[in-house]
């Protein structure tokens, strides 16, 4: 029975329906199943999937916009509910936000998403985020992975500044910066100084992955 | 009642409603024509061949350009000759034009015009040595005498040539008034007034020649926007601008100089001199506004996105280098919102806003494609980056609307492909409107599936050797290259209609609008006049309504331009326009994500 309610949030997960996916979250909650279980073999697996489908060119971008939706909002109920620092299971922290001036966030959803099928704790700061935000998250949750967003041209070089302040602050050396967003390139993080370039969400899950 | 244009040697069937030229039946039929007089009928180069049962008698300009063996054979100028009744017309390949299409006809706007300057022809006294009265003075005291205008006065660089006017007319002068203001004074002559409007797009200027007292376009021309080379994003350029003064300072003198060289000719081409532009009206986007005028646009470039100024402008062209007479004036209608500039406040007023009740959608497609709604009085606008997939950019085999693009796409019941191309001749690649149908037909030929995926296995579709799955168009022949649609290439467009789609339905939402309340779409830009409306609505670009209700108004933005710059009462009109125009930001509306997915996936059946 268990296992079919992992496979019914599973399911509306991958297939972007986000009603079904909080009502079944909430239906397994009630029935007392662990939330880790719920989190992992539920929502975890169902936005694996979309990624796997997205890989094979079988998924498109709002396929996979719809089941990072459904993804969200089965996290927002599921997260409150995990114990302190559990889920986690020793998963390496990635702390992302989109750059200040910058609202786009589909973008980060969808690499939020992947990350998280892909075993990374997201701690997602956001859009439009100021600088000394990112360096205050940089200290408090000394990820693994700092990654930053941007989806302008003009914003994207909010970068660079970030960098310069994560050196300064003795911070540089203590993670990886990967960035993204459309107009980035694998030239324009080797002109910040970042240690990767995510190209797209799959690209970036791949690329974390090896970091 | 309903009539069909055939044309030949395209095959394009066109359906129409109303009664048309044949030059507009054409260009709604993506056809080129030849139209170097801007369908004044004064070059003769548009020349079809007509059958049809009923057509109006040949015009005078006929009889003149045409031979009287071609007139027998049933020759007409496609801009002087209207069709109401089944026709088909025969253009051959001498009357279409090469080059990019850049569109500037629009629909016939009436235009009641209020010019903003006035044209007195004043006769002085010479001075003597018992009157040496200033040569101001002089023409002053004529214009007080004889036409009761007091205190007139002239702005230096019109008084510069006072002295040469007066001496080299005798004595006679013909003043141009703005209010008090003399403009502009030349020796002797009245010249025909005339302004120019401007419409300065992103990737194109289109500039008209306007006769004042009527009106009435006498040339048009458009030319790319020299901007191009800083990119071919607003962003880019703006970016540009931004980081380097001198930047800024070169893209708004390449603005202007292509302004000046275009009207130049246009000038040129009407017997008259930049020098005789009494009036000019510019419309642009936000940034382009920004741009011209040499206004900073970082607060422009970075959230939360504010300009300058949403006022409109009226200054002395001299200040940004205009090539007009001596003190003439440029009149910069007011921008709206962020990007939303007082091009679609042109829109706007060539659309018919404000003049009534009826529940109408705008939409202006194009790099940029800006929506407005009006519905219960209120009036909402917003802007996309729908991209330049429309415009045939980033689809591997694109390009813009130019001889050998693949424009209509047409999937027969056994599979087979038929495409036109522009200008007939060899499929070079395809265009805006040919993708649009493209996808049409392969929806409904369930080559495609509601995803917008390419279905494995159908005729047709195949595998490149790079994995990437393409549906066949054209055969490849001796002369011929394989041309094909890429799943990228659809994605592109899904992506794009996604966008506007979105924009769409958002602002139907806000208003509480569903798709049968609209009475009127109106489609804006050459893109909206070559798309076929009936592939738009099976692609899901535009809701399900009566096509009926669709139309084309080509380059709104131009005639909106034309309308505030022949008409005082037009500008003031556009003024409470934009006052009434409420601007969404899409990118903070809730649900937005919502909105672009479903606006992404095609139609059912």
């Amino acid at each position: 029975m268990s296992e079919d309610l992992y496979k019914a949030i599973s399911k509306a997960v991958m297939e972007g329906e986000d009603g079904e996916a909080t009502r079944r979250v909430n239906e397994a909650l009630k029935a007392g199943l662990p939330p880790i279980e719920v989190m992992h073999r539920g929502i975890v697996a169902g936005i694996s999937k979309a990624g796997e489908l997205w890989k094979a060119n079988e998924y498109f971008l709002p396929d996979v916009i719809m089941a990072a939706d459904a993804f969200k909002a089965a996290m927002a109920i599921i997260k409150p509910r995990l114990e302190e620092g559990e889920g986690v299971r020793k998963s390496k922290k990635v702390v992302m936000g989109v750059v200040q001036g910058d609202v786009h966030d589909l973008g980060k959803s969808l690499v939020i998403a992947m990350l998280t099928s892909a075993g990374f704790e997201v701690i997602d700061l956001g859009i439009d985020v100021p600088l000394q935000k990112f360096i205050d998250a940089a200290r408090e949750h000394q990820p693994h992975i700092l990654g930053l967003g941007a989806y302008m041209t003009t914003t994207m070089l909010e970068m660079k500044g970030i960098i310069a302040e994560l050196e300064k602050q003795g911070l540089r050396r203590k993670l990886k910066v990967m960035v993204g967003g459309v107009p980035t390139s694998q030239e324009f993080a080797d002109q910040v100084g970042a240690d990767a370039w995510g190209k797209d969400a799959l690209d970036a899950m791949q690329k974390a992955l090896r970091l | 009642m309903t009539y069909t244009i055939e044309f030949e040697p395209s095959g394009i069937r066109l359906l129409c409603e109303e009664p048309v030229t044949i030059s507009d039946a054409a260009r709604r039929a993506g056809i080129s024509l030849r139209s170097e007089c801007g369908g004044k009928g004064t070059c003769g180069k548009c020349q079809v061949r007509v059958q049809s049962n009923t057509l109006p008698p040949l015009t005078e300009t006929e009889h003149e350009l045409l031979a009287s063996s071609q007139i027998a054979d049933n020759w007409r100028l496609a801009c002087r000759t209207a069709i109401s009744t089944n026709a088909s017309v025969y253009v051959p390949a001498p009357s279409t034009s090469k080059g990019p299409v850049i569109q500037l006809d629009s629909l016939a706007i009436s235009i009641e015009p209020h010019p903003s300057v006035r044209t007195l022809l004043v006769e002085v006294s010479p001075p003597s040595l018992v009157d040496q009265q200033s040569d101001l003075h002089r023409i002053a005291r004529v214009l007080k005498r004889s036409h009761g205008i007091e205190k007139v006065w002239a702005s230096p660089t019109v008084l510069r040539t006072l002295p040469g006017a007066l001496r080299d007319g005798d004595w006679k002068v013909a003043t141009i008034l703005r209010d008090r203001e003399i403009i502009a004074a030349y020796a002797g002559t009245i010249h025909r007034p005339v302004g120019l409007a401007v419409d300065v797009g992103t990737t194109k200027l289109a500039c008209y020649l306007v006769e004042l007292e009527t009106g009435r376009v006498l040339a048009a021309k458009g030319t790319m926007n020299p901007q191009l080379s800083y990119g071919e994003d607003v962003i880019s350029r703006l970016k540009a601008a931004m980081d380097d003064p001198a930047s800024a300072s070169k893209i708004q003198q390449m603005t202007v100089e292509a302004i000046n060289a275009v009207s130049s000719e246009l000038c040129t081409v009407q017997g008259l001199a930049p020098e005789h532009l009494l009036d000019i009206c510019l419309v642009g986007n936000t940034a382009m506004h920004h741009l011209l005028l040499g206004l900073p646009v970082r607060a422009l470039a970075v959230s939360p996105f504010v300009p300058t100024t949403t006022s409109s402008l009226e200054f002395y062209t001299v200040l940004l280098g205009l090539h007009t007479a001596p003190g003439a004036y440029a009149f910069l209608p007011a921008p709206i919102a962020g990007f939303v500039g007082s091009d679609h406040l042109a829109v706007l007023l060539a659309a018919g806003f404000g003049e009534d009740n009826r529940t109408r959608l705008v939409i202006d497609i194009g790099t940029n494609t800006e929506l407005a709604l009006q519905a219960g009085g209120k009036i909402v606008s917003c802007s996309t980056a729908s991209g330049p997939a429309f415009e045939g950019a980033h689809i591997s085999q694109g390009m813009r609307a130019a001889p050998g693009a693949i424009q209509r796409v047409n999937i027969k019941a056994d599979g087979t492909v038929r495409c036109d191309v522009i200008g007939g001749g060899q499929a070079v690649g395809i265009c805006g409107s040919g993708v649009l149908d493209a996808i049409a037909e392969m929806r409904a030929a369930g080559i495609l599936n509601e995803r917008g995926r390419l279905v494995r296995g159908r005729p047709g579709a195949r595998l490149q050797d790079d994995g990437m799955p393409v549906f066949q168009l054209v055969q490849s022949d001796k002369d011929q290259r394989d041309i094909a649609i890429t799943q990228k290439d659809i994605d592109q467009v899904l992506l794009a209609k996604g966008a506007i789609r979105a924009g769409m339905d958002i602002l139907m939402s806000h208003l509480k609008v569903a798709a049968p309340d609209i009475d009127e779409i109106s489609l804006a830009g050459a893109f909206g006049t070559y798309l076929d409306p009936l592939n738009a609505v099976r692609i899901g670009l535009l809701p399900q309504i009566p096509l009926s209700r669709i139309r084309a108004i080509g380059n709104a933005a131009g005639a909106g331009a034309r309308m505030m710059l022949a008409s005082v009462e037009a500008r003031q009109r556009s003024e409470r326009l934009a006052r009434q125009v409420d601007y969404l930001e899409l990118t903070v509306y809730p649900a937005f994500s919502k909105f672009f997915v479903a606006g992404i996936r095609l139609p059912t059946g």
